[in-house]
């Protein structure tokens, strides 16, 4: 778990091989559980994919309660099954969804999580998890974030972009991979709002459009988990854009 | 105005030319026309109507005998998946005859090819057999390039968001020209390729054209000083000057004065920075078919006079859309059909945002459907079989009666193709669009489109040898 502030003012320091980021130390109150903070930054990453039409309006309240509980219930068997696989080397299958695709794995359980807080270009918490090459970022609603309405929207774009292809490049550490590739998940609200700038610039800044996935097919296929969460759970709130880093 | 015109223009200024031997000198020259002068001579080129004529035809008859034939060979009632699916066609031998006028309007210019802007690989190869360069984004566009047995000296690595991990990777493969526009870039390129020779990026006013890239990328004139500095304190290798206009710009002054500011940053270096003299101007990109000739007129004219022959430099462009636009027309086929009114209907074919006409979202472009093939006919000659517009004169609704929207396969709303066409057929499903000069910032050549897969096959054809 690492909690990164504003890799944007940190992007370059010279001789200093933390490029792009800075990891700060949890000043967490000592009756706070560690693990339970862990686990809330587990859920509130994976809940940002709760489709809210799943959720219905009437006794929303409740209802939201459910959800989190089977979203919580799926991630710790999620957690238990990949564990028992790294301890006793089992062969088991960590997940059965969309493993044929690479294009959906935000599915997947992260190997690790993320919160970045970026304030120059928005006050709010930015969820993230690492899954093998991909590293997923939920940008949260720009809609009310007062840097997206001023003059210096357009520089400030390019500087948190950077900042998280840095940072997404340096989660390599051990240059297991060829390519790492940022993921970012904008919802679609806001690049019709605000992003558009970005979407027309994609290519020249070396990003591509990934299709969200289909959701029909994948209700109908073996592929989808049988639990009741992976079926509420789903991206298309989001454009979903790639990087190569 | 043909070449000789724009000279006569050009000696008949009151502008001050540049004076070969004195070029590096410390002295401050104004190299600027005023103001009336330059709007005078670019109102001039813009009223020539020698200009507005296209340097070539495309190859009508080849390519509508190419999507004949693969059309022709799928039956509905039987076909396999997939043979329905859309296709472009590309003609190799417009690339060669968009060089040939390259050449002839540009000799002075060495093109750098934009891979990003369509990395098929007949098309790469080709360029490369001419004698075009590269410019590459990514890691993934360098080692293309590399991998055709492409020395890496041409390659110019111009991606605007450089990350560090970009920086290490051209220099582990020795692509030395690189661009810039900040002090942050010049501190990594520092540490990871110190060598490399960098060509400093300035801002242009990009205001009229489609695509800008100087409200994101360029350095502003009164920042230049900064990068200045920074180039001589880290000792770093500055090459030259590199500029981009944008895509699809109407207007070219913005073209002579990226020129002339490219000279004040030439001159600003050597003299007030004792660097070593620059070697190399690169004028960018955003050159289309259509307004080719105009553009170059202005761009000659501008190099005529701030960067005259003989000086010592060498010119590069980053062509992109210009060298394969207008080779690929693209099909593709209406799978579904729904009717609003009697004659009004939402037209969904298996091509779309999300395949191979991204462009639309990412490159202002707007594909012009025409009727391919319907009730059993083919339609590729009437160049008039949809309109966008309609006018109360030549293109009447009663000529166009069928009002459609056109829509890609997914159900998602961005995936639209056209909010509002007019056309001449009621196109029903299993009926053919093409789209003509479809072959820039599409997917259709990616290698592998993120694990899916290429959503079109391309058919070749070369008419300059069939």
């Amino acid at each position: 778990m690492r909690l990164i502030e504003d890799p944007s003012n940190l992007v370059w320091l010279v001789g200093d091989l933390r490029i792009g980021a800075r990891d700060i130390p949890l000043d967490v109150p000592p009756e706070v559980d560690i693990i339970d903070f862990y686990w809330d930054v587990i859920l509130c990453m994976e809940s940002q994919f709760i489709l809210d039409y799943n959720v219905p309006s009437k006794n929303m309240g409740n209802n939201q309660k459910s959800v989190a509980k089977l979203l919580k219930n799926k991630l710790v068997n999620d957690m238990k099954t990949t564990l028992k696989r790294l301890i006793y080397n089992e062969n088991t299958k960590q997940y059965k969804n969309n493993n044929s695709h690479d294009g959906y794995n935000w599915r997947k359980l992260g190997s690790q999580y993320f919160i970045l807080y970026l304030p120059l270009f928005t006050q709010e918490l930015i969820w993230c998890k690492l899954n093998e090459n991909y590293f997923h970022v939920v940008l949260p609603s720009l809609l009310n974030s007062r840097n997206v309405h001023d003059n210096h929207s357009t520089y400030i774009n390019k500087d948190w972009l950077l900042a998280l292809l840095e940072l997404t490049s340096n989660l390599n550490q051990n240059f297991k991979f060829e390519y790492m590739k940022l993921r970012l998940y904008i919802l679609r609200d806001d690049l019709i709002n605000n992003g558009l700038d970005l979407l027309k610039n994609l290519n020249w800044v070396g990003g591509k459009l990934i299709k969200n996935e289909d959701r029909e097919v994948l209700l109908n296929s073996a592929d989808l988990a049988t639990d009741s969460i992976s079926h509420l759970l789903g991206d298309e709130n989001f454009v979903i854009l790639e990087f190569e880093c | 105005m043909s070449s000789t015109q724009v000279g006569n223009a050009l000696s008949s200024s009151t502008t001050t030319l540049v004076d070969l031997s004195n070029s590096t000198v410390t002295q401050k020259k104004q190299y600027y026309k005023d103001g009336e002068t330059l709007h005078n001579l670019l109102l001039e080129l813009k009223n020539n109507q020698d200009l507005e004529l296209l340097p070539h035809e495309q190859a009508h008859p080849k390519i509508f005998q190419a999507l004949k034939a693969r059309i022709g060979r799928i039956n509905n009632e039987t076909c396999d998946p997939g043979e329905e699916n859309s296709f472009f066609i590309c003609d190799l031998g417009e690339v060669k005859r968009l060089f040939n006028n390259w050449v002839k309007e540009l000799p002075r210019i060495k093109p750098f090819y934009a891979v990003k802007c369509n990395p098929d690989t007949k098309v790469l190869s080709l360029l490369a057999e001419l004698g075009v360069n590269f410019d590459c984004a990514s890691k993934v566009e360098i080692d293309r390039v590399l991998s055709m047995n492409i020395s890496p000296d041409r390659i110019v690595y111009a991606n605007p968001c450089k990350v560090a991990s970009f920086i290490r990777y051209a220099a582990s493969k020795n692509v030395m020209k690189s661009t810039f526009d900040n002090v942050e870039e010049l501190h990594k390129i520092k540490k990871f390729h110190p060598e490399s020779q960098l060509l400093l990026r300035i801002a242009t006013d990009d205001s009229t054209a489609q695509c800008r890239l100087s409200t994101k990328y360029g350095c502003e004139m009164e920042n230049v000083d900064v990068l200045l500095e920074a180039i001589k304190e880290l000792g770093l290798n500055l090459a030259g000057v590199s500029f981009h206009v944008g895509s699809g710009a109407s207007d070219f002054t913005s073209l002579y004065k990226a020129v002339r500011d490219a000279r004040t940053v030439f001159d600003k270096a050597a003299n007030e920075y004792g660097l070593p003299p620059l070697k190399i101007l690169d004028v960018g990109g955003g050159f289309q078919f259509e307004s080719f000739k105009e553009s170059t007129a202005v761009l000659r004219l501008a190099l005529e006079e701030f960067f005259p022959v003989g000086c010592g430099v060498d010119i590069i462009a980053e062509p992109g859309r210009y060298f394969v636009a207008t080779a690929f027309t693209l099909a593709s086929h209406v799978i579904a059909k729904r009717k609003l009114s009697e004659n009004e209907a939402m037209i969904y074919t298996n091509d779309g945002v999300y395949g191979n006409m991204n462009c639309i979202l990412f490159d202002h472009q707007e594909p012009h459907p025409r009727t391919l093939y319907h009730n059993l006919e083919f339609h590729y000659n009437d160049f008039e079989s949809t309109t966008a517009v309609l006018d109360s004169i030549n293109k009447t609704r009663s000529e166009y009666p069928y009002k459609v929207s056109i829509w890609g396969p997914t159900c998602d709303g961005l995936d639209c193709i056209a909010k509002e066409y007019y056309m001449k057929h009621d196109v029903i499903v299993g009926d053919w669009f093409y789209f003509p000069a479809l072959g820039a910032y599409t997917s259709s050549a990616a290698t592998q489109f993120n694990g899916f897969e290429q959503t079109a096959d391309i058919v070749y054809i070369d008419s300059e040898l069939d």
